[in-house]
């Protein structure tokens, strides 16, 4: 049975909202998925490598998660939460497991590889590195915070959702979290001067 | 972000432009395609072996119908009934043993067996809707159950058995076959 979820005005191309294209995708349909990959990999990617530092780690999270999208599209479920927190709420579990596994709650920042990078001005490639490292830095529930709420701008019931915790828990994360990296930045910079 | 000058804003901006790289891409697609091919296109994968096992017993049955008479027709295990048998109640002197043919198989063994014997505690079970009769080996004191001496002397034996069970498990009624 087709269910369509969407407002009407959404059932246009592009803009067809999750719940219609995750139905194709059960359908069997590849310009779905590949849809549905491309506008939701970015989080999940950031997500993993922002909180692992390794890049590899973050390819082969992005890569298991559409894998048990694929596998179990039932579980998905449209009306209880969006594709994306699902989607992170994947990535978190395969994180988590990770960094149990590796015991490194405060893990290295592995040198980027990315292409992109290597057209940015030197100071603020530096910049970008320096607050990589500085996220990297705290602790694993105020990393997580920073990269659902101010690199994702996730609200904060969505935030909290994924973590699962309060939405006060978040808030008083986030505003740690928060004024430990303007600290390191700080630190960095007076270091760098 | 507190007390953080504009360049890191701008940093922290970059940080939301990062994407996955090309190459998961291509393996998450090959991965969906894979299993769209498995789950909508070709023969499943079983296919093919039903296929092959199902040729393979129409040739058996062929050859078993055209050999019927050569090859010796084993006796059947089980057997649905689709009425229950009679049964006759327990005796109080020990039944003389009946001499049974099957109608069907002209050329079977004969067997000599009893009438059936209801079990005790069968008549308090419900009434089955279905039964089967079941053709074990059980051990030669089970004739006492129904009233048979058994000479104790020679050692235990066993002796073959049809019983009626119930859809609900439960043993009916039993007769001794020799």
């Amino acid at each position: 049975v087709e269910l369509f979820l969407c407002p009407p005005e959404y059932q246009t191309v592009d803009e067809t909202c999750d719940a219609d294209l995750m139905q194709r995708v059960m359908a069997g349909s590849e310009a779905a998925f590949t849809t549905i990959y491309r506008r939701h990999q970015g989080p999940v990617y950031r997500y993993a490598l922002n909180m692992s530092g390794k890049a590899d780690i973050a390819e082969e999270v992005v890569q298991d998660v559409f894998l048990v999208l694929l596998r179990d599209p039932c579980q998905f479920d449209a009306l209880r939460s969006p594709l994306t927190a699902y989607l992170l709420g994947i990535a978190r579990n395969r994180v988590l497991r990770w960094l149990e596994k590796t015991r490194s709650f405060e893990p290295e920042l592995e040198q980027q590889a990315d292409p992109r990078n290597a057209l940015l001005e030197p100071e603020r490639k530096q910049m970008i590195e320096q607050l990589r490292r500085a996220i990297l830095a705290l602790p694993a529930n105020y990393r997580e915070a920073v990269i659902l709420c101010d690199i994702e701008e996730m609200d904060y019931a969505a935030a909290a959702e994924i973590q699962h915790c309060a939405v006060g828990t978040i808030r008083s994360r986030l505003h740690r979290a928060r004024a430990l990296l303007a600290a390191r930045m700080r630190a960095r910079e007076g270091c760098t001067a | 972000m507190h007390g953080m000058s504009e360049e890191y804003r701008r940093a922290l901006a970059a940080l939301k432009t990062e994407n996955a790289p090309e190459r998961v891409e291509q393996n998450v697609l090959a991965a969906f395609r894979r299993r769209r091919q498995r789950k909508f296109g070709g023969a499943p994968r079983w296919g093919w072996g039903a296929a092959v096992a199902a040729v393979a017993l129409a040739i058996v049955g062929a050859y078993r119908m055209q050999h019927a008479d050569l090859v010796a027709r084993p006796v059947p295990v089980t057997a649905h009934i689709a009425a229950p048998p009679s049964v006759v109640s327990i005796p109080m002197s020990p039944p003389k043993l009946a001499v049974r043919r099957s109608p069907r198989v002209a050329n079977r063994q004969e067997e000599i067996a009893t009438p059936y014997f209801a079990l005790p505690g069968a008549d308090s079970l419900p009434s089955p809707d279905a039964e089967a009769v079941v053709r074990m080996v059980v051990p030669r004191s089970t004739l006492q159950l129904v009233g048979f001496p058994v000479n104790e002397v020679p050692p235990p034996e066993f002796i073959r058995a049809d019983v009626v069970v119930g859809q609900d498990g439960m043993a009916r009624a039993i007769r001794f076959v020799q």
